[in-house]
């Protein structure tokens, strides 16, 4: 099991469901106790202005963050009060470092008011609560709480009536839990984070868990020691369409059942047989987005990477033909040389090297852009709107290659384009010992600013003229350093210097309908 | 040359370009090539309509913002200072320009107009975000107690 795939799902947990927490603002009159509502008429007062529509006032909230801010705008009005109190109480996260020692992060008064049950205040406020994050921190020697000193933390689940969403982390859950879980009449979002079963616990109790539910999103990554069974039959939530899981756990449930759940959504870690992934994910027949992580390159097929210039000769493609309903995919920018058109992609993205490469394969930095990018190449990408993280050797075309200049041809609607530029610049007096004693020199990002003049230059004359791009932005990552996820961090170029030499570039003329365009942090337009 | 006739009955004459900054006069200005007759705004004042042609002329040029089609990558948000200042030299009628931006659809006006309103909101206690708004208090005093004490669970201490 790969550790550094594991941290990603929250990234993109908080993403998906962006959307469905802003529709939710919006409904929030099922869940606020105060009958009557106000309108613009009854806000308007003696004014001599016209009734502020409720639009507009949600509009100008949601522009609002701090939490003391929100709180005084509850008091507002009746109004402002149904729009606040859901956003503030929305999401709980509860940890815990021993069995005996639990607190929740962000509401600590709320959560102790919350385990007593006595406070009607307390006890209405979790009406609010739709996300519940329960994790024990499990530091080598701490042993994972015993599932009958779990039981009546998750009871406190059941007073938060409106609970779309939970989330639990390194734990074991028994036949009690299951039962308390399958009570949640709400939830339609779980996610099973290194949770195992008790060992009395059977597959008929997993299915009656997952028929209790009205899951629409399963998260499954099981514990990295597979002696244990796991949770796969919840994948026969019939309601279930998006699926985040590793590749392992996903085959293994589809060749003992022979079915395959009905996904628009599919997210995949670990991909150790690509082959295997691409058979039975073609058939999920209704997939709209397909996300692969950590993907261990077929046997046997040249690396593109290390192939350079010359041509990979990979005699083999995985067409995407067999995906009629795929609009977006992410992955590796390796794939493009594997995955073939022609395709109805609207957005692809190659945010997987985002993260510290791991394994023995080159980095996809190193990458050059090919005919054999057949994900590109097999032919025009007709419905492509979005194409995000293209390594940097993307920038450059072979004068001789059969697309130079024809950009616009190939990607007829693109609007959006993002590349990544990989540095390594060392700030840190460790690791300057460190380089001062291999005799490399420390970089500065000054240092790198004729290597990105030289590429800019190269992506001009590659991809411009382009009059569909309206979103043009270049980020640059530090490879030196990573963050606690495991995810490179981005560098800022100077703004003085790009200023100085964007000019240069005759964005306007390339491309006339930029309405953003940022390098390495310095918005530009 | 296209002339509009405001609320108050004042005749504002402007080019195609500027006009088309809104949405809702792009298409009706769609298939008229005739710009004798004017074009009546019953919803906006002149002193209003006077401001957002400022604006829209000084944005003219510029490309029309698209909505986005899903918010997964996030836009830095930076107000221009251009914009900065215009909106804020016109904080007496910040409402008004908004309401106008929201009926004559110029996306932009109606963020930049959002967000301003919604930076004046730090450090005011909440009878002046009533001033502000032009909201009545239509809380009971039981409510407004029920809205305090919930509002304490959300503190963090």
């Amino acid at each position: 099991m790969n550790q550094q795939w594991l941290s990603l799902p929250d990234v993109f947990v908080l993403k998906a469901f962006r959307t469905m927490r802003d529709e939710r603002a919006l409904e929030s009159k099922e869940v606020h106790s105060v009958d009557e509502w106000s309108t613009p008429d009854r806000r308007r007062g003696d004014r001599d202005l016209d009734c502020i529509p409720n639009e507009i006032y949600l509009k100008i909230i949601s522009e609002v963050d701090d939490d003391a801010e929100l709180r005084n705008l509850a008091l507002v009005c009746r109004f402002f009060a149904s729009v606040v109190l859901p956003r503030l109480f929305e999401e709980i996260y509860i940890e815990t470092y021993s069995s005996r020692l639990w607190k929740s992060n962000g509401y600590p008064k709320l959560y102790r008011a919350l385990r007593e049950g006595s406070d009607p205040h307390a006890i209405s406020v979790c009406k609010y609560i739709r996300t519940c994050k329960m994790r024990h921190f499990n530091f080598g020697a701490i042993k994972p709480p015993r599932p009958s000193s779990l039981v009546s933390y998750l009871e406190d689940l059941q007073k938060m009536p409106n609970l779309t969403s939970l989330s639990l982390t390194n734990m074991e859950l028994s036949k009690d839990i299951l039962k308390i879980i399958s009570q949640l009449s709400n939830l339609a979002s779980l996610y099973l984070d290194h949770c195992y079963p008790s060992v009395d616990i059977t597959e008929a109790d997993i299915i009656a868990l997952a028929d209790a539910l009205c899951l629409d999103f399963l998260l499954l990554l099981p514990p990295s020691d597979q002696r244990v069974a796991t949770f796969d039959s919840l994948l026969l939530s019939s309601q279930l369409t998006k699926l985040s899981t590793n590749s392992h756990e996903f085959i293994r449930f589809s060749a003992a059942r022979g079915v395959i759940p009905s996904l628009q959504f599919l997210e995949l870690g670990a991909v150790h047989d690509l082959m295997n992934v691409y058979q039975l994910s073609s058939q999920v027949s209704m997939l709209v987005e397909l996300r692969l992580h950590n993907v261990e390159w077929p046997e046997g097929v040249p690396d593109p990477v290390t192939a350079g210039s010359i041509s990979p000769e990979i005699h083999f493609t995985l067409p995407l033909s067999a995906f009629p309903n795929l609009r977006q995919l992410w992955c590796s920018a390796r794939l493009a040389y594997l995955f073939s058109g022609p395709h109805h992609l609207e957005r692809i993205s190659f945010g997987s090297d985002r993260s510290v490469p791991s394994g023995d394969l080159s980095p996809t930095h190193l990458l050059k852009m090919t005919k054999d990018a057949c994900l590109f190449f097999d032919g025009p990408n007709q419905n492509l709107r979005k194409l995000e993280s293209l390594p940097s050797g993307f920038m450059k075309a072979e004068i001789k290659e059969k697309w130079h200049g024809k950009m616009q041809t190939w990607f007829p609607k693109l609007k959006t384009l993002n590349f990544i530029i990989i540095v390594e610049i060392s700030e840190d007096c460790q690791s300057d010992t460190d380089k001062n004693l291999n005799s490399d020199p420390v970089m500065k990002i000054e240092d790198y600013e004729d290597y990105f003049e030289e590429l800019l230059q190269f992506f001009l004359h590659a991809w411009g003229p382009f009059n569909t791009l309206t979103e043009l932005t270049f980020d640059i990552i530090d490879e030196g350093i990573y963050d606690s996820k495991d995810n490179y961090k981005e560098a800022t170029a100077r703004r003085k210097w790009f200023q100085d030499f964007a000019p240069k570039l005759n964005l306007r003329d390339n491309f006339p309908n930029l309405t953003c365009m940022s390098f390495g942090n310095v918005q530009y337009i | 040359m296209f002339t509009l006739l405001s609320e108050d009955g004042i005749s504002f004459q402007a080019e195609r370009d500027v006009l088309e900054r809104s949405v809702l006069l792009k298409n009706m200005l769609e298939d008229v090539q005739d710009s004798s007759n004017s074009i009546p705004l019953p919803n906006v004042a002149s002193a209003v309509l006077e401001k957002v042609l400022h604006f829209c002329e000084h944005h003219r040029g510029d490309p029309l913002p698209v909505p986005e089609e899903d918010e997964t990558r996030m836009r830095k948000i930076v107000i221009e200072d251009w914009d900065y200042d215009f909106i804020s030299a016109n904080c007496d009628i910040v409402f008004e320009i908004i309401m106008a931006a929201n009926y004559l659809d110029i996306k932009d006006l109606l963020d930049l107009g959002c967000k301003y309103v919604a930076s004046l909101i730090k450090g005011k206690s909440t009878e002046q975000i009533r001033e502000l708004f032009h909201i009545v208090n239509d809380l009971t005093p039981e409510e407004e107690e029920k809205i305090k004490k919930e509002n304490q669970w959300a503190e963090a201490v």
